[in-house]
């Protein structure tokens, strides 16, 4: 069993824990789908530890749909809520997300697996094997790569922007460093995730444990409370 | 108003000059990120 993984998803699962914990209050929707992309990506980590012991057609379809096609894109939405003002926006490419998952599921669940499966290596890492097993279409694999570009877009880029508005205003200091925290986190699976695609180096195991633990520590020290001089509320709040 | 300036830091020279930095550098690799997902789609790397 590869023990990296078996941690990852321990930390992602506490992680939404947290997140859907702080959502119960007021409901927002960023943290809602927050807790929804962090439970994507502890399934697709928690199929890495599966198909480390044991093979089966079915994890490994598990895991290309939520770590390799949703994860990504679902906590990029929850970005797209924090910081899209005009609500009807961010509404339609929720909608558009939602078909584009719905179609994602069926294709990956139709999706046939070659007989390679029977040579699977479960001492080896999945991404290592997953392209001779699992086969895409030009449907999944488009999918996939927009699903990508949208979300790291959005997760990386929204936190990068937000980082970038609490240090010009010299403000929030915590948040500033949360989100700084919490787009190195999510750049280091997706850019992990892209050399897996692209053939390149395998690092993929160590990329989503580095980045659910900074993006962990990222959003506590974001959410982080702070000592408070006066009842006036706060006029920006990207990191709540 | 008053909240804000209360939760205002005191810019030190390391966070003058390093969250500029650090943000740059992440930004990079977002680009780089794009760049590589752009090249395997074009099957310009060494993805089968």
């Amino acid at each position: 069993m590869n023990y990296l993984p078996l941690l990852s998803t321990i930390i992602t699962f506490v992680f939404a824990a947290a997140v859907l914990a702080r959502w119960r209050h007021k409901k927002p929707r960023h943290l809602l789908l927050w807790g929804i992309g962090l439970i994507f990506f502890g399934l697709g980590t928690l199929s890495e530890v599966i198909l480390s012991v044991t093979f089966s057609p079915w994890v490994l379809k598990l895991w290309y749909l939520t770590g390799a096609m949703l994860t990504a894109a679902w906590l990029g939405q929850g970005t797209i809520y924090l910081l899209v003002r005009k609500r009807g926006l961010a509404d339609a490419l929720m909608v558009a997300l939602g078909l584009v998952s719905v179609l994602a599921v069926i294709l990956v669940a139709l999706a046939p697996v070659t007989p390679a499966a029977a040579a699977y290596n479960t001492s080896l890492p999945a991404s290592e094997q997953y392209k001779d097993i699992l086969v895409r279409n030009g449907l999944i694999t488009l999918l996939t790569i927009l699903l990508n570009i949208y979300g790291t877009i959005a997760l990386v880029g929204g936190a990068l922007y937000s980082a970038y508005l609490f240090w010009r205003k010299s403000i929030l200091f915590n948040r500033m460093l949360g989100n700084l925290l919490i787009a190195a986190g999510a750049l280091m699976p997706a850019m992990a995730g892209s050399f897996v695609k692209a053939g390149l180096v395998d690092w993929l195991y160590a990329s989503e444990f580095l980045g659910v633990v900074l993006m962990y520590a990222g959003f506590m020290l974001a959410t982080a409370t702070q000592p408070v001089k006066s009842q006036q509320p706060a006029s920006i709040s990207p990191g709540d | 108003m008053t909240e804000n300036k209360s939760k205002r830091f005191a810019a030190s020279t390391w966070t003058r000059l390093l969250v500029p930095f650090v943000l740059v550098l992440l930004a990079l690799g977002l680009l780089v990120t794009l760049a590589i997902v752009i090249l395997s789609v074009l099957g310009l790397t060494p993805a089968v």
